[in-house]
């Protein structure tokens, strides 16, 4: 960012993807909430004579099956409607959980310093030698597959995350000088955290927030994928997608579309996040 | 590289081994659900569930429970499988060489990948080849490795059938392999053929493992370059008329290297995670299909031992990197 | 012609933003052979400017407009970039500002030097390591053994313009340009390095371009002596007649400004 004219490139381009993932992201939303009404089928309805059609643009489709149709006949543009239902409640109930945890744990343990931040930093450094996906795994399969064990995985595995990062900026903000001069004018010490810390680690928060979502909703994939996820008989990309790599030979379509709406989603959050971060930053640091 | 520094990561390393054994007993014994009732079959009776409580110590004080299993663990035992009722340890060793390969291919591939793609961009920094570079790192942060695998098996598995999709080798081959490190014996015996079959297995497992961790290596390792095609002592490079290529690999990329090495630790947990799902996916016999097959079974001791042997491998591979960061940091190398 | 260089109507700018704004306008140097050229001029005159625009290393903000810089017999200006290269760096070298950030923090001192004679001077390994040893000794570095195989954050910074000082030196250059090679450094090593610069040059015979601020440096070493101010050299005499009688009113300020400090400097 030394050369002024790049700088400014660079933070035109931000603006553009961060109005581009945050409009995604809406139009997802309402999608979401939407999907009752929007979806042409019912998701979980089966017909077994219209098994495996292809989408539109092939030949052997139906028109009354947009996208086609999986081998139980259920339409694949309905699934990936209602899909996203799940997608986006696993990516903004844990994504909001991890941090919370995270940002109060960092910033406890960066602020108090001592055996508390001791026992945290260990922490942090047991749980990253846990492969994260084996250890997603087989959390959900202790605690028994439903949404809210999923969200509790992602919590329990992505916290740390947060915590690292609010740590570390705790740290360097406790140096400074302005909140040295705070503690004479004697606040309460919670206080403190709360005006002077937090704001300046918001952020950073705000963009390793949006960033967790789109890792939430791979992760909500991948435990779908490996049928650990909400039950079977709900539609979720991550379903859908084991379910079209069983007969990928004869029906390609049916894997490629789930994929293609995850990778849309995190692209979307993940162009949110990066946009935010260039944004927020410089003006809030002043 | 000095031998006390290495004891000394060596020590530092005991209390993290202890604390990650402590949360996988936990994890699996604590926790809501009863271990023996995932392990018995239908229509266990009563008496049955209490010699199998006694068997496995179950009914013991938790911390007293740990204590023994520790102490096993510490001899080496990691009791038996459940599932495949044959010792969990002899199980892990007889697969592990197949995930060392492919992990070890995947962080190759991503190094080497991720390298060209930082000096491409930074050599023709703000021309089309940067364009290239920043898209596909941006794109690869949204494509995680299971669904690179995915796309892989689409494209060569199945729209232009290329490729073999699963397992390790042609299950033709008789091998005569006396090892489970297929590729390096290969290589070593000149058995170029049986070499090509596993090599043509693994290439896509491994590019799918390695391509995010290629996207994280050319990001970060461009914006670093950028900041040292800056200094002063690449002026003076230039000044003495060296080349631009030489400048960017011999002055400026071992410069660069140092802070990208320092963040890749955590880099290279994902990759080895990524295992678990790759394998899986590609049929291929390693300790990561191995796991979930352990979490489908219940199989407790497996899980146990699995966990521990990635936390072990997470923790060989940051030592490793340690050391590496080190070599290339010769401000720090004599510590 | 007894000139090594000679800059005509040099004229530089620099855009930001599509806004232009000239540095120099139509600035004249010539350095004669085996002399210690001094420039001067305040700080943000565009002394760095024309250094950088002489060695070919203008950031990519500043363009030449208009000009030549005759250099044997060619016009640098006009020249492709390859070819310029190869003629520019084999006999024009440089002696930096800062010695601590000039060096290539993880190569050892006695490869950096090696690579500059192994490039220039076509001496094969063996050779070169030879000749890096012979080249510390002569900039007056201890155990220069010792010293090759260090990194540079284990010198001092005189050491480590030592060091540059004999990278400079190596391939027996047509023309040193040092951009203030003191200024980083302590007072005492200052002496030190200009002394060391002022008896390589006298025994080379290589031509200096003496970037300063200091007039009493510039009184110490120089044969003679250009002002630049307001994008252009104002005044260009031998030093001797330029500190006895200055023509510019721009010299005559500057001489008055710092009178008392060059007296000082040189009765001791
Ligand atoms: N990279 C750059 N981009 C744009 N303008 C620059 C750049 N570097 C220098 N300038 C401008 O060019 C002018 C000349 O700078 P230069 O560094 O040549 O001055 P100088 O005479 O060497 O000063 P000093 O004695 O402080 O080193 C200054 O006005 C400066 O603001
Ligand atoms: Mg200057």
């Amino acid at each position: 960012m030394s050369e002024p004219t790049r700088s400014g490139r660079v933070h035109l381009s931000s603006l553009v993807r961060t109005w581009l993932g945050g409009i995604v992201i809406g139009l997802l939303i309402l999608i979401a909430i939407f999907a009752p009404w929007i979806a042409p089928h019912d998701p979980l309805k089966q017909d077994l004579f219209s098994g495996l059609m292809a989408p539109f643009w092939l030949d052997n489709h139906d028109p009354a099956y947009l996208l086609g149709t999986d081998s139980l006949g259920r339409d694949v543009l309905s699934r990936l409607i209602y899909g996203t239902q799940i997608a986006l409640v696993v990516a903004f109930i844990a994504a909001s959980l991890a941090a919370l945890l995270g940002t109060v744990l960092g910033l406890l343990a960066g602020y108090y310093g001592g055996w508390l931040d001791t026992v945290v930093s260990r922490l942090v450094e047991i749980w990253m030698a846990f492969p994260p996906v084996l250890l997603s795994i087989v959390l959900v399969a202790v605690i028994g597959t439903g949404l809210h064990s999923v969200v509790i995985a992602i919590v329990i595995i992505d916290w740390t995350r947060f915590c690292r990062v609010v740590r570390a900026e705790t740290l360097v903000q406790r140096e400074q000088e302005y909140i040295s001069s705070a503690v004479s004018i004697g606040f309460e010490r919670w206080t403190i955290l709360w005006r002077e810390i937090l704001p300046n680690v918001l952020p950073l928060l705000v963009t390793l927030l949006t960033l967790e979502m789109g890792i939430a909703v791979i992760v909500e994939a991948i435990l779908s994928f490996v049928g650990l996820s909400v039950s079977s008989d709900q539609a979720t990309w991550g379903g859908l997608i084991q379910e079209g790599r069983q007969y990928v030979h004869s029906a390609w379509w049916v894997m490629s579309l789930p994929m293609i709406c995850i990778i849309i989603a995190v692209l979307a959050f993940n162009a949110l996040g990066d946009g935010l971060r260039t944004i927020l930053d410089p003006v809030m640091r002043k | 590289m000095s031998f006390p520094f290495l004891l000394r990561r060596l020590v530092l390393v005991i209390p993290t081994l202890i604390g990650v054994s402590i949360i996988v007993f936990v994890l699996l014994r604590v926790v809501p659900g009863d271990p023996i009732m995932m392990m018995i079959p239908p229509g266990a009776t009563e008496d049955d569930i209490d010699h199998l409580r006694q068997l496995y110590g179950l009914d013991k004080p938790i911390l007293e429970q740990y204590l023994v299993w520790f102490s096993e663990v510490l001899k080496g035992d990691f009791g038996t499988s459940i599932s495949l009722r044959q010792d969990v340890v002899e199980l892990i060793l007889s697969r592990l060489p197949a995930t060392i390969e492919l992990a070890v291919a995947a962080m190759f591939i991503s190094v080497i990948l991720g390298t060209s793609l930082a000096l491409i961009g930074t050599f023709w920094s703000n021309q089309w080849p940067e364009t290239i570079v920043d898209g596909f790192t941006g794109l690869n942060q949204a494509i995680p490795d299971f669904l690179w695998g995915l796309i892989f098996i689409l494209a060569f598995g199945v729209l232009w059938p290329l490729l073999p999709v699963s397992g390790r080798i042609d299950p033709r081959i008789n091998l005569d392999l006396v090892s489970q490190f297929y590729i390096v014996e290969s290589l070593i015996r000149g058995e170029f053929s049986v070499f090509l079959t596993l090599i043509k297995h693994m290439i896509m497992p491994a590019i799918a493992l390695a391509l995010p961790l290629t996207a994280v290596i050319a990001r970060s390792l461009k914006a670093s370059l950028r900041e040292t095609m800056t200094q002063d002592y690449i002026r003076m490079a230039q000044v003495k008329g060296f080349g631009p290529w030489r400048i960017l690999i011999v002055e400026a990329l071992r410069n660069a290297m140092i802070p990208t090495v320092a963040l890749s630790g955590v880099q290279f947990n994902f990759l080895l995670g990524g295992t678990v799902l790759i394998e899986r996916i590609f049929s291929y016999p390693g300790i990561g299909n191995m796991s979930i097959g352990a979490v489908i079974d219940r199989d407790l001791p497996l899980i146990q031992g699995l966990i521990i042997t990635f936390a072990i491998l997470f923790i060989v591979t940051n030592l490793v990197i340690d050391m590496s960061y080190r070599t290339l940091n010769p401000r720090v190398r004599n510590e | 012609m007894n000139a090594v260089l000679d800059v005509q109507n040099l004229y530089l700018g620099v855009s930001q933003k599509r806004h232009y704004s000239p540095i120099l306008n139509g600035v004249n140097l010539e350095i004669q052979r085996s002399q210690i050229h001094g420039l001067v001029g305040e700080s943000g005159a565009g002394k760095s400017m024309l250094a950088k625009a002489i060695l070919g290393i203008l950031p990519s903000s500043t363009t030449i407009d208009k000009g030549y810089i005759h250099f044997k017999g060619n016009d640098l200006v006009g020249m492709p970039r390859y070819e310029r290269r190869q003629l520019a760096s084999r006999h024009i070298a440089m002696i930096p500002q800062d010695p601590m950030t000039s060096l290539n923090p993880v190569r050892r001192v006695g490869n950096q030097l090696g690579d500059v004679l192994r490039l220039h001077m076509k001496l094969n390994r063996t050779l070169a390591q030879e000749r890096v040893l012979e080249l510390l000794n002569d900039v007056q570095i201890r155990d220069p053994k010792r010293v090759v195989h260090q990194y540079p954050f284990e010198l001092s910074g005189g050491m480590r313009q030592r060091v540059l000082i004999a990278m400079a030196f190596s391939c027996k250059p047509e023309l040193i340009i040092a951009d203030e090679p003191t200024t980083a450094l302590d007072v005492t090593v200052q002496r030190q390095i200009l002394q060391l610069i002022k008896q390589l040059q006298s025994e080379t015979g290589t031509s200096v371009l003496f970037i300063s601020h200091d007039l009493g440096v510039i009184a110490k070493i120089c044969d003679h002596v250009s002002i630049l101010h307001t994008g252009n050299v104002v005044e260009m005499q031998s030093a001797v007649n330029l500190f006895q009688n200055p023509r510019h009113e721009y010299t005559q300020n500057l001489l008055e400004i710092t009178s008392h400090y060059y007296r000082f400097e040189n009765t001791d």
